[in-house]
């Protein structure tokens, strides 16, 4: 009966040593987990953020416009249309021929005024808009440099490169080394890149066109997903008996939310496109699908929520004579509301970075116009940045990796709304 | 108090405090717990006598914002030294613990799990021996010797605590701590256990935490009786059960509170 | 005092439906296409980059942009052709001449009148890293190295050859290794026609070939062993890819050539460089002409159709100086292109009278929101009077009703409410479906069910008005009503899946009515090159999904290989490791990883990972593909491990307290008690969580469609490429399809396997957690 009594625990120094080498070992293996995890996302943010930086700032050249009122307003009348409808990239053009008088064959002229962008003219408009009394006048006025030349600005055309192997060539760098002694060159803040929407130009390209077709597309979503969402989380919590038909929506919702996004979007493009016709390249379709994607998300984080709030706040309602739908609206829903609202925002993060589904329904197109209501055909962030990826000009890689960057900006924002609102409004039962 | 003298106490309190976050839970107890000896702790809820269970072997190290302060010595070795492992500390002081908690694996490998880990038998044969031994002081082997490769959480109530005796036992601790083990059991279950604890009491020292007086006067040769965190009378349990010096003791004792 | 709060907290949870029915009125307005106002263009990747240049332009004119999308040539003559009014679109950008079988169902759709535009010419071009070495190419050589077959001593066989100078000793003995355009491509076309057509015709051996549909089979068939790499739609991809492989050859359009001079450089053919001059004069013979196709019936419908076209075919556009030759078009000779010009200014005249159609459905777009705001209106002004009746009928004394006033408002604002809604919705699906031309009948349509939507909620309010009186149970009607909303609303999922199940499963019979189900679930070769279209002959189109789906495995597998371990540790440490402020930013920060678009990870694998595991290949002499199953696979591998971590997170606390208090009172150290009985315990858990990500990692699209291949090579090799069953689905869907050939079906049909692997996974893995959850409870 004694014969364990005989084995004690080894407690040797050399064992216990042993044991905590291994102890050690596995906690380096998760610090090493750790470390990995977080080390890729800052070399994922990194890159980005080091592509994507200058984007946020643009080469521009200063000229001495001459504000010929033969050109500006040929027929003597100076309402605002004829101004605003005048050609003031010829000005432009004109303004670089006076400055390099020396420049005289047609292919040389074309290379010269390639060192101002197509839309340099816009920033003459905008002089002549806001003071008229300009016109006849000889101005300096800021316009913006070419993609190329914005490059080679910020050094990402390398001089030093055989002139064959560049696409600028030594004539446009000696222009452009020359504009820079005068002090007629600078880099300013890229405003245009958040306040205008898509363009073959890059220097002229912006995100705000994405952004809105973002947002419109976020607004359907919200409006369809997060009503249909709680609704049907709150029937499925606290109304509906246990039978096989509510098993069966159960493991339905869950395994909706699993399904691989891209077939949300083939629902999207048989149905909704194809048998309902609605428009191509809608947000309103675009929200339609993600609405779908994310209803499951949401309807799972709002039982979660319920489930969360305690049968005696149920119980003590129910003993005043609260009806079923009363003790809901009264008392349950109000006490979930965080948590329904984290779960939501948090689903709908996830649908704001969704691009799959949407490349399926034809919101990947060329669309300059910002939209301004959710049928306006527009494109959305992710996709915008998919777009760039896909073009040729070099100077699009800042504008992808900028388009990351404001994307990224958005989704944390919304992120730390979710985390305020869970941190701020959080019961612990 | 009639403190017993230290040489014959297997474990000492000194002046054993205990604070959660800034809620002190235990006000300076001295306590000695005799060797081989049931030593029983009884008062009424949340009157710090798990607390002061869990400090004989460190368990409260597990709780965030815990802080643990007087003496406690094993052998006449401070227990909360910096320098002494946690790990030694609890191969020679076992715990069986309020609910039944057989880990999710074998009958075998949860009598065996101790014994591995403190590289206890060289062979398979001397583990295989040292189940079974610990499997029948724990008064079990009869039951399960034919499916201890059953998982260990299919056993009923009172086998799962018995298995968890056993466990401790394995690693042959010279204390075992219980911390309410019959309280989730039914009578029949509670008797066999305390008939084990009265077995065990051969070859180890025992402290057991009960909310039920008949326990500790049927089981416990040393009867402590705790209040809102302070120990306010220690003894023998004869004497505790038959002329407690407080009066709050005999308060306790005869039921009109607690 | 007793109208108070209750009633109050009931009122905002209906006015929390608002917002839907907000939505509801939005559909609405935008089922009836609205009147549009922007031209709208669809077709050819190629064509895309100019056709939105142009776009631009004419926007600066005072005209709405058009709108362009990139759809392939295929696929956007399909849409062209799908017939005539505001939903179709107006011009279809080309890289090919349209075919008879696409006019043919032009026609069949009412498209009859067609402009051709030639607007100039694309040269295509094989490129290199600008750090290799120059290298002077044939024709001959190029379809040497990539064709299927071809003739050796006589005989047609197996391309034998691995190495260039093999071919041509002139040529360094490197690996042939060309990235170039898929099958959908438009670009591969034409790579097929000017350079692999071509040079096969010199060859005996091909022009002995009787039968002239196999002939043009042998000569268009590209090798499927790796040497040609599908790389792709996106060519600026490419041209990265190619920066970063000095060995490898990519067949890209002459303006991605253009823009990238300083990364790369085009290789000469038969000793021509390709240059803007050798392309337009006809010597560099690898080029052809770009077209857009307008409809020319839809200069009523948008504005501007004929201005825009004017744009396009002016000198400062398409001219030899425009604007497009500084995009990478090689536009057409000066003489050309005004002969171009004015044929097409005569058939498209730039009309006086523009914006005459944009009046007309003005009227009609705003009539369903009359309906709808009126709708409300009513509604609210039936709670007003339920409300008041109610008061009413106890003479104030509100105890004396059954429900509450507000009770009875509600009631008969849903009487109102809900018939007309139903009305409007009825409305405005059968308006939908009305054929002809909606257009001049819409405004009448519409003020019908206008009429109908406030005739029946009149006839409803009346009906519930009635209703009311002291004794009426106006509550327990109310929610009724919203327990049969809230039913609806939990059936909503059962239709999205049933909508999902029906739309896969009938485009997917059709597909199978074409090739056969065993063929697709056991084919052991996936290559839908073909049957795309009737004059696309030969290339063995296969439709064997089991390439597919084990390329998909394996870049799962790889996934799972890192974000298993890394997920697992990260989780262990920071609930059990970890000091309380490490764990406050350490966890934020890795569920960040959780939270960033997949296209975002599609960038970072294709531009910085796959470069980067090719470089090191290539230093310790390993030959690594440029789109390897490795780099797609590590990446999403990284995107998974916040969504493993998190879940055995949960899993592992979900294991009683009391299961460590048993071990640690043993002796065990915290590891011990982690890996011998936590992880243990919570292994079925754990488990089922993997289960999840590894359907989620199969369905993943954007990391896969920018940064794995999409040849389907069968293979377990990680540093090859492969192709995933949602880049098959992408490409067949947003490629140069024709009109339901079983490609566009093989889409459909894939993703209903994607569809029904997911779910199996899915119901599996939620067992599994469930049971295990269970246990502890």
């Amino acid at each position: 009966m004694d014969h364990a009594r005989l084995k004690r625990p080894d407690l040797s120094e050399a064992r216990i040593r042993g044991r905590y080498a291994a102890e050690r070992r596995f906690r380096f293996y998760g610090q090493f987990a750790v470390g990995l995890a977080i080390a890729m996302l800052g070399v994922l943010l990194f890159s980005v953020c080091s592509k994507g930086y200058s984007a946020f700032y643009r080469a521009e050249i200063a000229l001495d416009i001459m504000l010929d009122p033969a050109v500006i307003t040929p027929d003597g009348k100076s309402d605002a249309d004829t101004l605003a409808s005048a050609d003031y990239q010829g000005l432009v053009k004109e303004a670089l021929k006076a400055q390099f008088p020396e420049v005289t064959s047609r292919g040389d002229r074309k290379n010269l005024f390639n060192l101002v962008s197509n839309g340099a003219g816009n920033s003459v408009r905008q002089a002549v808009l806001a003071d008229p009394g300009l016109i006849g006048s000889t101005q300096r006025i800021w316009v913006v440099a070419a993609d190329d030349m914005d490059m080679l600005a910020k050094g990402f055309i390398k001089r030093d490169l055989p002139e064959s192997e560049r696409v600028v060539s030594d004539t446009q760098i000696g222009w452009y080394d020359k504009l820079d002694a005068a002090g007629q060159l600078r880099t300013a803040f890229n405003a245009v890149f958040l306040s205008a929407g898509d363009s073959r130009e890059p220097e002229q390209a912006g995100i705000l066109g994405a952004l809105m077709g973002s947002i419109f597309t976020m607004l359907v979503t919200v409006l369809l997903a997060l009503p249909l969402g709680v609704m049907s989380a709150i029937y499925l919590e606290e109304f509906a008996p246990k039978n096989r038909v509510t098993e069966i929506i159960e493991v339905n919702i869950n395994n909706l939310a699993a399904v691989p996004s891209i077939v949300f979007g083939l629902l999207g493009l048989a149905v909704l496109l194809g048998v309902f016709g609605l428009p191509r390249s809608a947000p309103l379709v675009g929200g339609m699908v993600l609405a779908l994607m994310t209803l499951p998300t949401i309807i799972i984080a709002t039982r979660a929520a319920l489930k969360a709030v305690p049968p005696s706040i149920r119980e003590a309602a129910y003993g005043i004579g609260a009806s079923p739908l009363q003790v809901v609206s009264h008392h349950v829903l109000p006490l979930a509301t965080p948590g329904i609202m984290t779960g939501a925002i948090i689903g709908l993060a996830r649908a704001l970075g969704e691009s799959a589904p949407l490349l399926m329904i034809g919101m990947v197109a060329f669309i300059v116009d910002v939209p301004h209501w959710p049928t306006d055909p527009a494109t959305v962030l992710p996709v915008q940045i998919y777009l760039w990826a896909d073009s040729p000009e070099r100077a699009f890689i800042e504008k992808t990796s900028a388009g990351i960057m404001v994307l990224l900006a958005f989704l944390i924002s919304m992120n730390a709304i979710a985390i305020f609102v869970r941190r701020k409004f959080e019961r612990r039962w | 108090m009639n403190a017993i003298s230290p040489t014959l106490a297997k474990m000492h309190g000194r002046k054993v405090t205990v604070h959660y976050g800034s809620k002190q839970a235990l006000f300076d107890v001295d306590l000695d717990v005799p060797e081989r000896m049931v030593t029983a702790l009884i008062g009424p809820s949340g009157c710090g006598k798990s607390t002061f269970l869990r400090c004989l072997n460190r368990m409260n190290d597990v709780i965030d914002g815990c802080k643990v302060g007087g003496e406690i010595t094993l052998d006449g070795q401070d227990i909360y030294d910096p320098k002494l492992d946690v790990v030694m500390l609890r191969a020679r002081i076992g715990m069986v613990f309020q609910k039944p908690n057989p880990f999710p694996k074998s009958i075998y490998d949860n009598v065996a799990y101790g014994p591995r880990i403190h590289g206890m038998a060289g062979t398979k044969g001397e583990l295989d021996e040292i189940v079974r031994g610990s499997l029948e002081k724990a008064g079990l082997w009869k039951e399960v010797k034919e499916r201890l490769d059953q998982p260990g959480t299919g056993l009923s109530g009172g086998q799962q605590q018995r298995l968890c005796i056993a466990r401790a036992i394995a690693v042959s601790p010279e204390v075992i701590l219980m911390d309410e083990p019959c309280s989730a059991l039914d009578p029949i279950a509670t008797a066999k256990i305390e008939e084990l604890i009265d077995e065990l009491r051969e070859n180890f020292t025992i402290v057991i935490v009960t909310h039920s007086m008949q326990q500790a006067a049927r089981v416990s040769q040393k009867t402590a009786f705790f209040h809102l965190g302070q120990l306010i009378e220690w003894g023998d349990t004869e004497q505790i059960f038959t002329s407690p010096k407080d009066e709050r003791t005999q308060g306790y004792i005869t039921g009109r509170f607690g | 005092m007793v109208r108070q709060r209750g009633f109050l907290g009931f009122h905002r949870f209906w006015v929390s439906l608002l917002p839907g029915l907000i939505f509801a009125g939005l559909a609405l307005a935008a089922l009836p296409a609205a009147a549009r106002d922007q031209i709208h263009i669809v077709g050819s990747s190629t064509v895309y980059p100019f056709s939105t240049a142009v776009a631009e332009h004419f926007s600066q004119t005072g005209f709405k942009a058009p709108v362009v999308e990139s759809t392939g040539t295929g696929g956007g003559l399909k849409l062209f052709c799908a017939g005539v009014g505001e939903s179709f679109p107006d011009i279809a950008n080309a890289s090919r001449p349209i075919k008879e079988g696409e006019v043919a169902d032009c026609q069949k759709n009412g498209v009859s009148e067609i402009v051709e535009v030639e607007i100039g010419y694309d040269g295509i071009v094989l490129a290199s890293a600008k750090n290799a070495p120059p290298r002077a190419l044939g024709i001959r050589d190029l379809y040497l190295a990539l064709a299927k077959d071809v003739p050796v001593n006589g005989v047609l066989l197996a391309n034998p050859y691995s190495l260039w100078s093999e071919i041509n000793p002139a040529l360094p003995a490197q690996k042939i290794e060309v990235l170039g355009p898929p099958p959908t491509s438009g670009t591969r076309d034409a790579f097929l026609e000017l350079v692999m057509e071509k040079a096969c015709h010199a060859f005996p051996e091909i022009a002995a070939i009787p039968d002239d549909k196999l002939r043009k089979a042998k000569c268009q068939t590209l090798r499927e062993d790796g040497a040609y790499i599908d790389a792709g739609e996106n060519d600026n991809l490419i041209v990265q890819k190619l920066s970063a492989n000095a060995a490898a050859f990519g067949v890209l359009g002459y303006s991605f050539l253009a823009d990238n001079q300083d990364l790369l450089q085009g290789s000469t053919m038969d000793g021509v460089a390709p240059s803007e001059d050798n392309i337009i004069n006809g010597s560099y013979e690898v080029a052809r002409k770009l077209y857009i196709y307008v409809k020319k019936q839809h200069r009523a419908i948008v504005p501007g159709l004929a201005e825009f076209v004017a744009e396009f075919v002016s000198e400062r556009a398409s001219g030899p100086q425009g604007y497009l030759a500084d995009k990478g078009m090689v536009p057409m000779p000066i003489a050309e292109h005004q002969q171009v010009a004015a044929a097409v200014l005569a058939a498209l005249p730039v009309a006086s009278t523009l914006g005459a159609s944009l009046d007309l459905g003005a009227s009609s777009v705003l009539l369903p929101w009359v309906a709808g705001g009126l709708l409300l209106l009513l509604s609210s002004v039936g709670f007003q009077l339920g409300r008041r009746r109610a008061f009413a009928s106890v003479r104030g004394a509100t105890r004396q009703l059954h429900s509450l006033p507000g009770y009875h408002g509600i009631f008969v604002g849903l009487g109102a409410f809900l018939p007309g809604a139903l009305a409007l919705l009825l409305g405005a699906v059968l308006a939908s479906f009305l054929p002809g031309d909606a257009r001049t009948g819409h405004d009448v349509i519409w003020a019908a069910i206008a009429a109908a939507t406030l005739g029946a909620a009149a006839i409803g309010l009346a009906w519930a008005q009635r209703h009311v009186s002291a004794n009426f149970r106006a509550r327990n009607a109310v929610e009724r009503m919203t327990m049969v909303l809230l039913i609806v609303c939990s059936l909503l999922s059962i239709l999205t899946t049933v909508g999902i199940v029906l739309s896969l499963v009938f485009e997917a019979m059709r597909f199978f009515a074409q090739v056969s189900v065993f063929e697709f679930l056991f084919g052991l070769q996936w290559s839908p090159q073909m049957a795309i279209r009737a004059d696309q002959v030969g290339q063995s189109g296969a439709f064997g999904a089991i390439p597919v789906f084990a390329g998909t495995l394996l870049i799962t597998v790889i996934a799972m290989v890192v974000a298993v371990p890394v997920g697992l540790m990260s989780a262990i440490y920071l609930s059990d490791y970890a000091s309380r402020r490490t764990r406050a930013w350490a966890k934020p920060l890795i569920e960040i990883l959780a939270g960033i678009p997949t296209v975002v990870y599609g960038f970072f694998a294709a531009l910085t990972v796959a470069p980067l595991i090719r470089g090191f290949g290539a230093s310790i002499g390993l030959d690594v593909a440029s789109e390897s199953a490795l780099a797609a696979g590590l990446v999403m591998g990284v995107m998974i491990i916040p969504f493993i971590s998190s879940l055995s997170d949960d899993v592992m606390n979900a294991v009683p307290q009391a299961m460590r208090d048993g071990a640690f009172a043993l002796g065990a150290t915290k590891s011990e008690t982690i890996r011998q009985v936590v992880v243990p315990a919570a292994l079925p858990g754990i488990m089922g969580g993997v289960l999840l990500a590894v359907s989620r990692a199969i369905g993943e699209t954007m990391i896969v469609v920018m940064a794995a291949g999409l040849t389907a090579n069968l293979t377990a090799n990680p540093l090859e490429a492969v192709t995933t069953v949602t880049v098959q689905i992408v490409t067949l869907l947003v490629g140069d399809q024709e009109f339901d050939s079983p490609k566009t079906l093989a889409a459909f049909a894939l993703g209903l396997l994607l569809f029904i692997i997911t779910l199996i996974l899915n119901i599996v893995a939620l067992r599994i957690v469930k049971k295990y959850r269970e246990q502890y409870e």
